[in-house]
């Protein structure tokens, strides 16, 4: 195994607890809390799995994590219009 | 089965090494969130929003640097607006409840 995977397996292993970190956060109480929460572990989430079609070429992985990258902060826009009454 | 460490050419031991770099930026970051969940502090949301930016910059570095610019391109433009919008959308619909 080489160098550059073993630290790709590290970075991967890191953003893993960031996922957890991020949930955490996501169970605060306020709602904007939440929604940080939430694109916290959606970006970690995407960015594994686009690690994960690099080092597997594992193709489908790199398509969810291009629609979740997309539509990750599409939806937070969304979800904070609302939470801020309709206006940004 | 022996695992054999190799080490390979020289750009593939710098990029291990910024992998290994970004890996404990985003240990520290994940520190950071984890005591950081005093709800009754003020203003305690735009402080996790400036540490998630963190993480979300060093997303934008991976995904340049494992080979898909374009994934990297499209969240940072998208980032700063969804960071922008829950901020707003706190400050405007939250703020009396911190």
């Amino acid at each position: 195994m080489d160098f550059l995977t073993i630290s790709e397996l590290f970075l991967m292993l890191c953003l893993v607890i960031y996922m957890f970190a991020g949930l955490k956060i996501a169970a605060r109480k306020t709602t904007g809390s939440a929604l940080a929460g939430v694109g916290a572990f959606t970006i970690a989430l995407a960015v594994v799995l686009a690690m994960v079609s690099v080092l597997t070429d594992v193709s489908f992985c790199r398509d969810i994590a291009f629609a979740l990258i997309v539509l990750s902060p599409v939806g937070t826009i969304a979800a904070a219009t609302v939470l801020g009454g309709g206006e940004i | 089965m022996a695992m054999e460490l190799t080490m390979g050419d020289p750009i593939s031991i710098i990029l291990g090494i910024v992998f290994i770099i970004l890996g404990i930026i985003v240990l520290i970051t994940a520190k950071g969130l984890l005591c950081n969940t005093d709800d009754a502090l003020q203003y305690s949301i735009f402080g996790r929003l400036e540490i998630l930016g963190i993480v979300d910059m060093v997303s934008v570095l991976i995904l340049i640097l494992i080979g898909e610019p374009a994934l990297g391109v499209v969240y940072f433009i998208l980032a700063p607006f969804a960071t922008h919008a829950i901020a707003s959308g706190h400050y405007r619909g939250e703020q009396g409840e911190h």
